[in-house]
């Protein structure tokens, strides 16, 4: 091991990390957003978290470039304070298309069980999030579940790695051995759904792309396949579809500071993705600044030269963006989707499923993808 | 015409740029220092006086590793690497800034050498975005103001400050980039620059280790720095320093820092020699290297002399940068502001043939890095053209007396992926050739070798 300061990943790489998980916090395209009041409520728990962990026994995290290991990284990472699975699916049916997204967050006071007798003492709580995204008229259903990790409530094991909440009701359960294919459970009463998700392009790790780092560690599936059974209020259906998957796991992200990120998740037809994170001042008093990658469909990472990034049409609540980087190599045109158009702004931001079209060294590329815009 | 002459008159004297000749450099006075005092200064002042807010240091980075700390610290920075340094600022923003020891300092034989040029840090990113991002922890209003004011220099200094290939440092880049952003007579600060900024992408640089500065007239390997080396050093300074005072605090303390870097000794061959072959090897060595480099051993000797680039042959970049017209407005700006009241930017169109002092550590070699061991610095026609290596301080090679390396059928040309682009040193890209110092060449094998023995024991 090399003991020289690598200055490349120098303090704040890991930062964008957190941001991956803090700007999606409000999910996105739902009708009836959460009450704001409930929003600064997680704030404020992330908020005390931090303070709770920072003087901890949290050991800090190794997050080297390429040390990750299958399956086991799909479960629990107990050495850390916080913990984002987030999967954003685009499905489609006889019905037309859906966006699902199920994201699964851990909070660990402590890297160890609590020493007290009581059953209802735990040191670790987990939230579960849902949005289902039909569109207009159908609308949409949003589902926030939080619990402690205790009395069989929520919990979660490493071997095979599952999470769940109420009693498995909502579930992240892996079901191959490689951890290449997984299932999720959703069993709501508002949705329910069995869907098998597989690997369909070659798993990235987080400090392969260089966008996250430092002591954030974490992976990313950039397509997915998926297929199972949906069924809502009006009626269960098959679906197949495409998703991402991400797994992020490192200290309490921060909520407030000078500035505020925006992620870009893309998925080409062609088999190829794009990350971008853009990182906003508050006030504005400095330009935003971008970093992307393009994943091809091989799993080859390259990162693209000095992107710019910008919102074209919609102050308040954008909708429609251009990417282009100044060697000309990419230039895309971002829209939302019809499906997005009622999605509503809360002050911690949205999230807004889109479309993407535009040229790659030279080629035409169109996609979907999401764009988390961070809070104001 | 009597307007004109009286308007002359007043006209403030454009400061003078001249080169050097090549040759011997001249020897200047140099002010004297206390070296303690100066250790306590180099690694507790805040002499680039921005960074990272505290706050947002804690939580990326955090509490260095035992090994990274170091010893006579003062109170504040006893949790840092060696690299970093604790600055309160008078409007109470708590900082953590870096020192000269980020790439002064580095590991070999898992030992912290301090004075030795770390070439295994990676430029190839634009910092400023990471800096920017690190804003997400900052909440403090004095800790806010000072991170805009950090950032606002790294964003207009980035793209003179990244490489693209680890290892190859951006001091001399980043330095001419923030001239041209300061005003010489004030060293106000200009979001836009001032003049032409250098070329945007960085000359390859190696970085020379502290232990050769007590021998050396001049500086910088092209026998810039020329005069009061204590003012020079504190170039530095200018990443933060936003007027003269600034650094005229600062250069009441530099004659101590310099004393302690000229104080410096190499560190000693960690491996075992063969006496014999030593011995037969110093006979080549004076015979064959010791005009430039000078003598060793008790009564050692050094020239300071300046060789032309037809002669000595390497990479031409720097110097005609230099001394060829291109960079004037760099050297007027020196010689007119506070930096050349006691210095000269006086360049020469070659390059100083090095002490040799602690060679063996100091791998890749040549100003630009480019070739990886002694044994091919020595044999100039087997030197790859298309090269790469770990970047761990633990891989070097005692028989060849360098970075263990793998050459490569290619060069970046045609290499996606950016992690094994950004780690080939590719020789035919303009500023990384490794041709010249042939004078290796005529040795035979057994000759060779025994120089090479006989460099272990410097």
């Amino acid at each position: 091991m090399s003991q020289n300061v690598n200055w490349s990943r120098h303090p704040a790489s890991w930062v964008l990390a957190a941001a991956l998980v803090v700007a999606g916090w409000v999910l996105f395209s739902h009708q009836r957003p959460e009450p704001p009041a409930a929003r600064d409520d997680l704030s404020a728990v992330l908020r005390a978290w931090d303070r709770e962990t920072t003087a901890g026994d949290f050991p800090r995290p190794a997050s080297e470039r390429g040390q990750l290991r299958f399956p086991r990284e799909h479960g629990v990472h107990a050495d850390v304070p916080f913990e984002v699975w987030d999967t954003v699916m685009r499905l489609t049916s006889e019905q037309g298309t859906r966006w699902l997204r199920v994201r699964f967050l851990r909070l660990a006071a402590a890297a160890r069980a609590p020493d007290r007798g009581s059953a209802w003492a735990a040191s670790e709580f987990l939230r579960a999030e849902l949005t289902l995204v039909a569109g207009a008229p159908a609308g949409s259903a949003h589902v926030v579940r939080n619990s402690r990790v205790a009395l069989g409530i929520a919990g979660r094991a490493s071997d095979p790695p599952k999470l769940w909440i109420n009693g498995d009701s909502l579930a992240w359960v892996r079901t191959e051995a490689s951890g290449d294919q997984w299932e999720l459970v959703l069993h709501e009463s508002e949705l329910q759904a069995r869907l098998q998700l597989t690997l369909a392009t070659p798993r990235v790790t987080s400090g392969d792309t260089d966008l996250p780092g430092g002591p954030w560690a974490g992976y990313l599936h950039p397509h997915l396949a998926v297929s199972g059974e949906l069924k809502t209020a009006d009626g269960a259906r098959p679906v197949l579809g495409t998703g991402w998957f991400t797994h992020n796991w490192g200290p309490v992200p921060p909520v407030g500071g000078q500035v505020t990120f925006d992620r870009w998740l893309l998925q080409f037809d062609q088999g190829d993705a794009l990350v971008l994170v853009q990182t906003r001042r508050r006030d504005g008093s400095a330009p935003p600044s971008s970093r992307a990658v393009w994943i091809a469909a091989n799993g080859q990472i390259r990162a693209l030269d000095r992107p710019v990034a910008q919102v074209k049409t919609g102050s308040r609540r954008p909708d429609a963006w251009s990417l282009i980087t100044p060697d000309g190599r990419t230039r895309l045109k971002v829209e939302a989707t019809t499906e997005s158009t009622d999605d509503t702004a809360t002050d911690q931001g949205m999230a807004v499923s889109v479309r993407v079209e535009g040229q790659h060294d030279g080629r035409p590329v169109t996609g979907w993808g999401v764009i988390d815009v961070g809070s104001p | 015409m009597a307007v004109v002459l009286l308007l002359s008159a007043c006209a403030p004297e454009e400061p003078v740029v001249r080169t050097s000749p090549t040759g011997t450099v001249p020897a200047t006075l140099q002010r004297a220092g206390n070296p303690d005092q100066g250790y306590r200064a180099l690694v507790n002042e805040a002499y680039i006086s921005c960074g990272m807010p505290t706050a947002a240091w804690r939580k990326t980075l955090g509490p260095a590793p035992p090994e990274q700390r170091l010893p006579g610290r003062a109170p504040g920075n006893e949790e840092l690497p060696y690299s970093l340094t604790r600055h309160r600022t008078p409007a109470g923003a708590d900082l953590v800034v870096s020192n000269c020891l980020a790439c002064h300092a580095s590991f070999f034989n898992g030992q912290l050498v301090i004075g030795l040029g770390n070439e295994n840090l990676d430029f190839t990113e634009d910092v400023s975005a990471r800096a920017e991002a690190a804003g997400a922890y900052v909440e403090a209003e004095a800790d806010a103001a000072e991170w805009k004011r950090w950032v606002a220099v790294l964003r207009a200094t980035a793209p003179y400050t990244t490489t693209d290939t680890v290892g190859v440092n951006p001091a001399i880049s980043a330095t001419l980039a923030l001239l041209a952003h300061r005003d010489p007579k004030t060293l106000a600060w200009s979001d836009t620059p001032l003049m032409a900024p250098p070329p945007p992408t960085p000359a390859a640089t190696s970085v020379p280790p502290w232990w050769r500065m007590g021998k050396k007239h001049a500086m910088f390997y092209n026998t810039e720095g020329r005069g009061d080396q204590a003012r020079i050093m504190m170039l530095g300074a200018l990443l933060c320093a936003d007027e003269v005072a600034t650094v005229k605090a600062i250069d009441a303390y530099a004659p101590d820092i310099r004393a302690y870097v000229t104080s410096l000794k190499p560190p000693r061959w960690p491996f075992g020699v063969e006496v014999k072959l030593v011995e037969r090897g110093r006979t080549v060595f004076e015979r064959t290297c010791a005009a430039c480099h000078g003598t060793y051993g008790e009564s050692p000797t050094y020239p300071n002399l300046v060789v032309d680039l037809a002669t000595i042959g390497t990479d031409p970049a720097m110097a005609r940068f230099a001394a060829g017209g291109e960079g004037d407005r760099f050297s007027r700006w020196f010689n007119g502001s506070y930096y050349g009241e006691m210095a000269e930017s006086a360049p020469a169109m070659g390059y100083i043939a090095p002490p040799l002092d602690g060679v063996w550590a100091t791998a890749p070699y040549l100003h630009n890095g480019s070739v990886p061991t002694l044994e091919l610095l020595l044999d100039s026609p087997r030197r790859p053209a298309y090269w790469t290596r770990s970047f761990d301080s633990n891989d070097y090679d005692p028989t060849t007396l360098g970075w263990r390396f793998r050459e490569l059928p290619h060069g970046k040309a045609g290499v996606e992926d950016r992690e094994e682009r950004k780690r080939i040193y590719d020789t035919t890209l303009p500023g990384y050739s490794n041709a010249g110092h042939t004078f290796g060449d005529a040795l035979t094998a057994d000759e060779r070798r025994a120089v090479l023995e006989y460099l272990k024991t410097l």
